[in-house]
């Protein structure tokens, strides 16, 4: 016959009272003592640790610095050759507003006037 | 260490190596205990404590306080890489933990033999319980992480790590009812 889940945590709970699971808490806990590492092995370990995180930081800071470089070069290109550009659509609007001001000055020829 | 000291070494952790050396020197001891308590070998626990702080460096960066504690988060590390090496285990078919190890290192003469041959029995007990169950019990008696901790490395809720100790100490009890019976047929 299957038993429901209720029933059978019912159970569970009877077998093992809050006065014996404490007990066995206490063996558990007696029982369990930490173990400690060689010192030898937690200094070199802590040692290489320390020199990895640094070598692994200055590296880190290194690519940063390459990266604001690179950023820095390239705002420099794109501004100068944004500049020129800039500065050639410029001069090419001028040029084209003083040629149209002219055209529109020069006076009709006289014959095509009379006729 | 206060928690928000703490916090604070953490935060430097992440760009200062001094300060990763401090959160190393705090938490080597209990990374150690852990699989030393999985392993049973000197040998395995040094080599998967050292890959448990190396895996810890690389991933501090991402490491954020507001989902989990960091010890529980050096603990999952620690669950990983141990879960790993279960499994390389399962495939060398080797038994790992050296019991009269653990007791030689601490027990000094004076221990009586019966007490010294009751815990023997409930350590060989708790090696013969499945991987979680060893962990659960080493994080809580060892580590005296909370339920919630715990939960947070095995990556289970509070209350199904309740059941789950509950089920761990049952289990232990039978094992060790029946031991006794074997030793001790009526």
């Amino acid at each position: 016959m299957r038993i429901p889940f209720r029933t059978r945590y019912l159970t569970l709970q009877e077998e093992f009272t809050p006065q014996v699971q404490a007990a066995w808490e206490s063996i558990l806990a007696a029982a369990l003592i930490p173990v400690l590492p060689d010192p030898a092995f937690v200094a070199k370990l802590g040692y290489d640790l320390v020199e990895e995180a640094a070598s692994r930081w200055k590296a880190r800071q290194r690519r940063r610095q390459v990266w604001l470089a690179v950023g820095w070069v390239g705002g420099s290109i794109l501004t100068v050759v944004g500049g020129l550009v800039g500065l050639h659509f410029w001069q090419r609007r001028n040029a084209q507003g003083i040629m149209e001001t002219q055209t529109a000055e020069i006076p009709a020829p006289a014959i095509l006037s009379a006729s | 260490m206060d928690e928000g000291k703490e916090r604070d070494l953490i935060a430097r952790a992440k760009h200062d190596p001094e300060a990763f050396g401090m959160l190393y020197r705090r938490y080597v001891k209990r990374i150690y205990n852990y699989h030393y308590r999985h392993t049973g070998n000197p040998g395995e626990a040094e080599d998967l404590t050292s890959r448990t702080f190396y895996r810890a460096l690389r991933s501090m960066e991402r490491y954020h306080d507001r989902r989990v504690s960091f010890q529980a988060w050096l603990f999952r590390i620690a669950h990983n890489l141990v879960v790993n090496w279960y499994r390389d285990q399962s495939r060398r078919k080797t038994v790992p933990l050296e019991v009269e190890d653990l007791l030689a290192n601490h027990e000094g003469p004076e221990a009586s033999v019966e007490g010294r041959e009751r815990r023997e029995s409930l350590l060989q007990a708790i090696e013969r319980l499945p991987e979680e169950r060893k962990t659960l019990l080493v994080l809580k008696f060892t580590e005296q992480l909370s339920n919630a901790e715990i939960g947070a490395v095995l990556g289970k809720s509070e209350g199904a790590i309740k059941s789950l100790y509950h089920r761990t100490l049952i289990s232990l009890r039978t094992m060790l009812t029946e031991e006794a019976q074997n030793e001790n047929p009526v």
